[in-house]
């Protein structure tokens, strides 16, 4: 299983000055049928702008603090609850990764579902119609961060890293 | 194979579902999350379909209104490598009880939860009260 330090050995970057994409509107008048798919493909990869983005993230970051009231047994069934140390490394995790997607490469990554998680952990879920990415922020901040994507096909992404540090391997996949 | 008192455990047969309770704040934004998959004890507790109806598997839980039902397929799970699912009837509570065994613990779990969230479907959804 490569760890996160083996993935960013493999994928160096380059820093590239942050630029703005194109609307996500398609700006089809006058523009001819080439430029016009390529506009399409860039909304379905890329989306709106970082802005948006933005607040769509703070939206959902505050929306996980809901988490916190999650106290021991909070469903019946004995799960623990969860801790503002551990949401905290989460969130570090996703605004960590959204930013120097952003800086580095004027890339806005998706926004993803902050929710509970098995034994104190909490989960940072992805769901896209090309792509899936699941990482999972353990309770214990000196236990590696595990993760899991695919493409619903062939194409696969495990292992585990440090939440607190960026990783590229995860980054990649969050701009596929 | 019999308890000594009680119900026999079964096969549960590949074409046959199992249901299991989701309380509603796995349900982050409104859709169901792979946070509902975690061994608890010596397994994951679902149950088999044969002798239990959703309505009976949200009743048992402790707070019936805070949970949604899912059920999930045999065959689904058990084409998930290395879950198994086997009837573990609990005499006299519950003769549907059954269990998801071999839930990783390892890092690989991450990646049977995602499974486990594709063949999963919602049969009785969270009623909208408030908290």
């Amino acid at each position: 299983m490569p760890t996160a330090e083996a993935v960013q050995k493999e994928w160096e970057f380059e820093p590239l000055e942050a630029q703005e994409w194109p609307d996500a509107t398609p700006q089809v008048a006058g523009w001819d049928e080439a430029a016009t798919e390529i506009t399409v493909k860039l909304s379905v990869s890329v989306g709106v702008h970082a802005p948006s983005r933005s607040e769509k993230l703070k939206a959902e970051f505050e929306r996980a603090r809901e988490i916190l009231k999650l106290k021991d047994d909070w469903d019946g069934e004995g799960s623990v609850g969860y801790s503002t140390e551990t949401l905290d490394r989460a969130i570090l995790f996703v605004s960590t990764h959204a930013s120097k997607l952003w800086e580095s490469f004027g890339l806005a990554a998706p926004i993803p579902t902050i929710g509970p998680g098995p034994d104190g952990s909490i989960d940072v879920h992805w769901k896209l119609p090309a792509w899936e990415l699941l990482v999972n922020i353990p309770q214990n901040s000196d236990a590696m961060a595990t993760f899991y994507g695919d493409d619903y096909g062939a194409q696969k992404i495990r292992g585990s890293f440090d939440p607190r540090r960026f990783n590229s391997g995860v980054a990649e996949w969050l701009i596929r | 194979m019999a308890d000594s008192v009680g119900w026999p455990a079964e096969v549960i047969p590949d074409s046959d579902f199992v249901f299991m309770r989701a309380h509603r704040d796995h349900f982050p934004g409104g859709k169901l999350a792979p946070g509902l998959f975690r061994q608890r004890g010596g397994g994951m507790s679902v149950d088999w379909e044969k002798y239990s109806t959703p309505e009976e598997t949200k009743n048992r839980a402790k707070q019936p209104a805070d949970n949604a039902v899912v059920k999930l397929s045999a065959a689904g799970i058990r084409a998930i490598q290395p879950l198994r699912v086997e009837h573990t009837p609990d005499y006299p509570e519950n003769r549907s009880h059954s269990d998801v065994f071999d839930m990783p613990t390892d890092e690989s779990l991450v990646e049977v939860r995602v499974r486990l969230l594709r063949i999963t479907d919602v049969v009785i959804p969270t009623t909208p009260t408030a908290r």
